[in-house]
């Protein structure tokens, strides 16, 4: 059986990576005074000490998680764009149950937090799966709308009724001690969700090859007529994927406040749900593929922010060398992402290719 | 426009060699070919002798691992297909594409769109010069309509005025007849005679021999890669090119040497001297194809048909026959179906709308175990459908199924096949495969809840399972190979070892020999047959009046979406199956 592996020539990934540094270092060179210690900055400082080192792999985590988020929709053949909103959401739901569930032993009160606010994110995206399934309503559109009208509220909700009066901070009160995941490498703030993350990786890789549902679940992405000849309940299909996406951008968002950040600050997921999808995209869609994607990723954030700390680079210059990466590493996939992406963009306008059924 | 040795060649592919390496398939091992202008030459062989290959690297689709191209006496390289459309290639493809929602103009003027003032598209220029080409040619194309609105017939025909806008200088064409009546391949040859004799060079890729006989001045055979011989067609014979095609090293069964046989009963019963005769009255009926004599045309053919049948009576036995093979299955099963009772499968009283115009009306028809119920028509007079009906894709607005003792109204494929249904489509490369999935993933689809073990696949069984089937039915692929690098023979074998792996009490094929070589449509027949002979009931859509005759028990004829009439056994004949057809008051004006 295909398992669909993130393959791809190692030479062409090798160039992709050998011109996504030079660029970098191009425009460090022309965006910094002290293009030497950006460089040094950029490159090496995560690595210079466990703070950064930690922080990168934290930052690691929760790109794994959206980027399966993503991953695991595009498989399906439905598109969650909502993934900011429910990282969000599931902050302020789980900030929220920790605060009230005070008497609880920490297990428990882990549990009941972590559920909330991953149940409260799947059922955001599963909304968007559930109007398709009965309207037939475009779930790229719904997801997208529906994260869009729930960011300005939730902003309203830490700023106001839930905010901390003990702190200067735009953010929800801090959650009690108790409740507060096990960190590894302190200082930094990486916590033992990294775990989580990486077993779900492995939990959805299962669930997709070697699974009678994974099966059905993929072979409803490739060719959903097939899987709905073949007698697959294709609803299904539509309406679990994206509750899952929204699950596992859920995760995301209760590991911030369980274990990274303590608390919802306002606006901290700007840019998550949108990076999730440049992981699976680069990922290839594939759970496996998605590690090293992540990592990529992770690894450019935190050396940018390096290097912003520590040389006068600035945040546009740093947000343009993600951006160019971006498009070096996609561009080396785009002759296999194309075509699904032209044919779904296509769909939506109306176009259809001529085999797609007899007129 | 008869065939001259001294024809001028106007291209020559020297020693092509074109290897896929992902499969490590040889599609092309030292073909040469030569192309002459104002020539209809045929390409045959057998599914994957690298036919489409050789004429992907012609018209710059791909690109020769080695060899020459000569084209007007210079070596030529096409490293894009627009070069070879530049310089005067162009190749139909089996499926033309376009975009459906625009018009037919829109389509094919894409590219070389004529300019009007500030750069605009000079719509009415536009038109004009596809009106002209159409009336010129005869190509029954309005510019003006949707392309989703074309009958899958026209696309061909559509894509072949698009090609003429570019004034081609070759003109290929590969399994152009495939979605076609025999009203329409009329029409279609008619229009290839005249491009021939404007002096274009035309090559066709066919699987039917007998097209070969009407149409091809010349006729290349191509076997495992190479062009093994080339033939002018008053030269050839069946027999010859069929043994050239399968080759020596090949045996062949009785099987083969029926449908052979058939095949050149069929040639002798068309009327008039092999060659030039043959050529001559298939152009005499060409050249009223295309004007409003074209019922007349069909039917001329059908009456030429019955005189053949006439008088060739003498050699037509009953034993040799693909209808005489029929009959006497029909004879055996007619004594089955006494016995067997009541219907597996039917629908009553189905009917289905578009808006307010009727697309089905009140159609009703059952099968019983062991026998084979054809439904022909011209394609357009609800053939899909109703093939969309009985496998459950679309629910009538009216009517119901009874599958075995349940009685359905909500129609689903799933709950289709929860009943026992398989069913062959005709669309196989959207509805009845999933070409980016694997051989293997394709083969399990019906038998993926008996491959597992608590929900979680079982390797070991899914391996075992699939190589069975690709044993049984000769899928010539690795396991692993994504299903879009097969061939059309090897995909539709995958979809048939799929759907048959069930055990189905009732299956439905529609068109299942469309795009076949000859050896894969006998494998797809014999399954069928051995289908009834196990006791179950099948469905056959055909709009090919010589399969549905050959295959089925009982025939239904379709015309403008009723069941015009059910034929049994000692009522058909190919006659008048093309009366109901053409719908029976046609019939008067026949006489």
């Amino acid at each position: 059986m295909s398992r669909g592996s993130p393959r791809g020539s190692f030479a062409g990934i090798a160039i992709a990576l050998i011109a996504a540094v030079l660029v970098t270092v191009v425009m460090l060179v022309i965006g910094s005074r002290t293009p030497q210690a950006a460089i040094r900055a950029f490159f090496f400082g995560p690595f210079s000490n466990t703070y950064y080192l930690g922080n990168m792999i934290n930052g690691f985590t929760v790109l794994v998680l959206t980027g399966l988020g993503a991953a695991l929709a595009f498989r399906a053949g439905v598109f969650n764009l909502g993934g900011e909103g429910q990282v969000y959401i599931a902050a302020v739901v789980t900030a929220v149950t920790a605060n009230a569930v005070t008497h609880a032993s920490a297990p428990v009160g882990i549990a009941l937090a972590l559920t909330a606010g991953v149940l409260a994110a799947a059922m955001t995206a599963g909304l968007s799966g559930l109007f398709r399934f009965l309207w037939d309503t475009d779930e790229l559109i719904t997801s997208f709308l529906i994260a869009s009208a729930s960011i300005p509220i939730i902003d309203y909700m830490i700023v106001g009724p839930l905010n901390d009066p003990a702190s200067n901070l735009l953010t929800t009160p801090r959650i009690p001690e108790a409740l507060r995941l096990l960190r590894i490498l302190p200082p930094s703030r990486l916590h033992i969700g990294i775990i989580a993350a990486l077993a779900v990786a492995a939990l959805a890789y299962f669930l997709l090859f070697h699974t009678v549902r994974g099966y059905e679940w993929r072979l409803t992405g490739l060719n959903i007529e097939f899987a709905r000849y073949g007698g697959i309940n294709t609803g299904m299909y539509i309406l679990v994927p994206m509750a899952i996406s929204g699950a596992l951008h859920g995760l995301a968002g209760s590991f911030h406040v369980l274990g990274t950040h303590h608390a919802a600050l306002v606006g901290f997921s700007a840019g998550l749900g949108w990076n999730g999808l440049a992981v699976a995209l680069i990922g290839r869609s594939h759970p496996l593929g998605v590690l090293p994607a992540a990592m990529v990723f992770a690894y450019l954030q935190s050396g940018s922010r390096t290097a912003i700390l520590h040389t006068e680079f600035t945040f546009e210059l740093a947000t343009i060398i993600q951006a160019v990466v971006f498009f070096i590493i996609t561009a080396q996939h785009l002759p296999s992402i194309a075509p699904r992406f032209t044919r779904r963009i296509g769909a939506r306008l109306g176009i259809r290719s001529n085999n797609g059924g007899d007129s | 426009m008869s065939a001259h040795e001294n024809n001028r060649p106007i291209a020559e592919l020297r020693e092509i060699t074109k290897r896929f390496p992902e499969n490590n398939v040889w599609a092309n091992r030292n073909a040469s070919l030569t192309i002459r202008a104002g020539e209809i030459q045929a390409l045959v062989g057998e599914n994957g002798a690298g036919k489409s290959t050789i004429m992907h690297v012609l018209s710059g689709a791909l690109q020769p691992d080695s060899g020459q191209i000569l084209y007007r006496g210079l070596p030529t390289r096409f490293e894009h297909p627009r070069d070879a459309i530049e310089s005067g290639i162009i190749m139909v493809h089996q499926h033309p594409q376009f975009v459906p929602e625009l018009q037919v103009w829109e389509n094919l003027v894409l590219g070389i769109e004529p300019r009007g003032r500030f750069g605009a598209i000079d719509r009415s220029a536009a038109i004009k010069r596809i009106a002209e080409l159409a009336a010129r040619y005869r190509i029954p194309i309005n510019p003006n309509q949707r392309v989703e609105h074309l009958a899958s017939s026209r696309l061909h025909l559509a894509a072949i005025l698009g090609a003429l806008l570019r004034d081609p200088q070759i003109l290929i064409l590969d399994e152009p007849t495939a979605p076609c009546n025999e009203h329409e391949v009329e029409l279609l040859f008619a229009l290839l005679r005249s491009l021939a004799a404007d002096g274009r060079a035309l090559i066709l890729i066919t699987h039917k021999l007998r097209e070969v006989f009407s149409i091809a001045d010349r006729v290349t055979v191509m076997r495992h890669g190479a062009a093994v011989a080339e033939r002018l067609i008053a030269e050839t014979d069946v027999r010859e090119l069929a043994s050239l095609m399968i080759g020596e090293d090949c045996q062949m069964d009785d099987e083969d040497l029926r449908l052979l046989q058939a095949d050149l009963d069929h040639e002798r019963d068309v009327p008039g001297a092999p060659g030039t005769g043959r050529l001559a009255g298939a152009g005499a009926a060409g050249a009223g194809a295309a004007g409003p004599g074209a019922a007349g045309a069909r039917a001329a053919d059908a009456a030429g048909e019955v005189d053949g049948t006439g008088s060739a009576t003498g050699h037509r036995s009953a034993a040799h026959s693909p209808a005489g093979g029929a009959a006497n299955s029909a004879a055996n099963s007619a004594a089955n179906s006494a016995t067997a009772g009541a219907p597996l499968f039917s629908i009553r009283n189905v009917s289905l709308y578009e808006g307010h115009f009727p697309l089905l009306s009140d159609v009703s028809l059952s099968v019983r175990a062991g026998t084979i119920v054809g439904i022909t028509g011209i394609r357009e007079n609800g053939l899909e459908h109703l093939e969309d009906v009985i496998s459950g894709s679309t629910i009538p607005d009216s009517g119901e199924a009874v599958i075995g003792d349940k009685h359905i109204t909500e129609f689903s494929p799933r709950r289709f096949r929860r009943l026992g249904v398989a069913y062959v489509p005709t669309d196989r490369l959207i509805r009845g495969a999933s070409m980016d999935s694997s051989v293997q993933e394709n083969l399990i689809l019906l038998r993926r809840k008996r491959l597992q073990k608590r929900g979680v696949l079982d390797r070991k069984r899914l391996e075992g399972f699939s190589s069975e089937l690709k044993e049984r039915f000769g899928i010539a692929a690795s396991l692993k190979q994504p299903l879009r690098r097969l061939s059309g023979g090897n995909i539709q074998k995958v979809i048939l070892s799929r759907e048959l792996s069930i055990g189905a009490r009732v299956v439905i094929f529609s068109e299942p020999s469309w795009g076949l070589d000859f050896r894969s449509r006998q494998f797809v027949y014999h399954e069928i047959r051995r289908l009834r002979d196990e006791g179950t009931a099948v469905i056959l859509i055909s709009a090919d009046i010589d399969e549905v005759l050959s295959l089925s028990d009982e025939i239904a004829v379709m015309f403008k979406g009723r069941i015009a009439t059910v034929l049994r056994t000692e009522q058909r004949t190919r006659e008048k199956i093309g009366e109901y057809m053409l719908g029976l008051e046609k019939q008067e004006r026949e006489q």
